[in-house]
């Protein structure tokens, strides 16, 4: 499966808190009009995030899935890495090493292409002989 | 016979900080928490200066001194470190006034016929009988002798009236060893605590009973030490082994796992995971958070696995404990200090209940 909508890659800015979160709020949501937008946040700069930030991401999220788009995030810097997995965050989002890397991953397969072993769990769950093999399982 | 103890707490500069090696440095981690010595911090209900003056008068030590750096006594309060113990506390100014306080001590107690002096530079965490080290320098005569496990020194001295002052100010100076002391080789348990891994180690060893030493307050069931006035809600669960400090409220939903410690009036509020981590006393964990491979002091979140130290100023998250800073402002107003807004100021000074 390809697709051929443009990425739109955003730097987020070093400090993500309550003030840089509503400067930046507006300018993300200015370029959510488009159906299933394809967004990366780069986070190469953040040296900060508090949970204004965090919750400015989860707002951005929600558009996003409301649009039938994605939202992922690429080049984490160990605090805001931190900051993501204290607030149990870091699980709703793909995360990537590199923003190629996560523009890459909208032009396929983003489970197969980020994470092989998700790739393969999903399709020994969603394929129709996987998925009768159970249903038979769970008939005998 | 009589015995004295005199322990010695540095500033946290790197003069004094000889236990912290050279690795520790480059990894980035702390060997102290804004600059107060981790020896001084609460560790499982009671710091390391507290046992280690405990396993002293154990051993029958009859009289004790500190010695602390001008300005870490600005930040603790070393006069309730042991209640209802007679201890001498002196100060000292830097680097360079550090061994002739040691030795006006020295001299001191060997004046009140005292005949042995116990010299711990305060920093590791040892096991040893104090008596068998004496009985050591008895038999064979030794006026002076250090005390050592596989890695080193560990920065104890017996000293005793015909010991050569100079030769172990030298020694303690870290300006190399001198022939005239004697080594002493313990086998027990050294936890050096030199960065903050040193830290959670020693929790897990105190757990697994790798050492002897035990988490304060009361074993509820097999592994789970709770402490005074702790409040554990019905719907928490604490999976063993793990400690609750005194007057520290355990939130619904919350989960305690993987040797997890919580210090002294700690708040862990809703639904919020506390994995193989440390809770340091007076400290608020917010609500729905996974705090994992951590030590959480206030608003400061050393993460273990990432060799990251973070200070996050939001209180929605961490910070310190509400109900200890009031504490503190109540406190302070019997003692008529300045007004609330005064005491905000310099919070981060006051708000860590876990140092003494």
């Amino acid at each position: 499966m390809k697709t051929g909508r443009p990425v739109l890659v955003m730097q987020l800015p070093s400090r993500l808190n309550l003030s840089q979160a509503r400067e930046f709020l507006p300018e993300v949501m200015a370029v959510l009009r488009n159906d299933r937008p394809h967004i990366v946040f780069d986070f190469s700069e953040v040296q900060q995030i508090d949970s204004a930030g965090v919750e400015m991401l989860l707002k951005c999220l929600e558009r996003v899935m409301s649009l039938d788009g994605d939202l992922k995030l690429a080049s984490l810097t160990p605090q805001a890495s931190v900051i993501l997995e204290l607030t149990r965050v870091d699980r709703l989002f793909e995360i990537f090493a590199s923003v190629n890397a996560a523009v890459e991953s909208f032009r396929g397969f983003a489970a197969r292409e980020s994470h092989p072993a998700a790739a393969s769990a999903w399709y020994g769950t969603q394929l129709p002989g996987n998925a009768r093999a159970g249903n038979e399982r769970l008939a005998g | 016979m009589k015995t004295a103890a005199i322990l010695v707490l540095g500033s946290p500069a790197p003069a004094y900080n000889f236990l912290a090696s050279d690795d520790s440095q480059a990894a980035g981690c702390p060997g102290d928490i804004a600059g107060i010595p981790l020896s001084c911090i609460e560790i499982l209900g009671a710091s390391i200066l507290q046992r280690t003056m405990q396993r002293f008068a154990e051993a029958g030590v009859d009289s004790f001194t500190i010695l602390a750096d001008a300005s870490l006594l600005k930040v603790i309060k070393l006069a309730n470190v042991m209640p209802g113990w007679l201890v001498k506390i002196n100060s000292f100014q830097g680097e360079a006034e550090v061994w002739p306080s040691i030795e006006h001590s020295l001299k001191n107690d060997f004046e009140n016929e005292i005949s042995n002096v116990f010299l711990v530079k305060l920093g590791a965490y040892a096991e040893f009988d104090p008596n068998a080290v004496g009985e050591f320098a008895g038999s064979n005569h030794h006026s002076a002798v250090r005390v050592h496990d596989r890695l080193g020194a560990i920065g104890t001295w017996l000293l005793n009236q015909s010991a050569d002052l100079e030769s172990a100010g030298k020694e303690f100076q870290n300006r190399g060893q001198d022939a005239s002391i004697k080594t002493y080789f313990l086998e027990g348990y050294v936890n050096r605590l030199s960065r903050m891994h040193d830290l959670r180690r020693f929790v897990v060893d105190v757990f697994l009973s790798r050492c002897s030493a035990q988490p304060q307050g009361t074993e509820i069931k097999a592994g789970v030490w709770i402490d005074d006035g702790a409040q554990v809600h019905k719907q928490a669960r604490i999976v063993p082994p793990a400690y609750i400090g005194k007057n520290t409220r355990i939130g619904p939903a919350s989960l305690i796992t993987r040797s997890s410690s919580i210090e002294r009036d700690c708040n862990v509020d809703y639904g919020t995971v506390l994995e193989d981590s440390s809770v340091l006393a007076g400290t608020y964990i917010g609500t729905g958070l996974d705090v994992t491979h951590s030590v959480v002091c206030g608003n400061m979140l050393v993460h273990l696995n990432q060799n990251l130290v973070m200070e996050i100023n939001d209180e929605i998250l961490i910070g310190a404990n509400v109900t200890s800073r009031l504490r503190e402002v109540f406190r302070r107003q019997d003692k008529k200090a300045p007004s609330i807004k005064s005491i905000k100021k310099d919070e981060h000074q006051t708000h860590w209940k876990g140092i003494l």
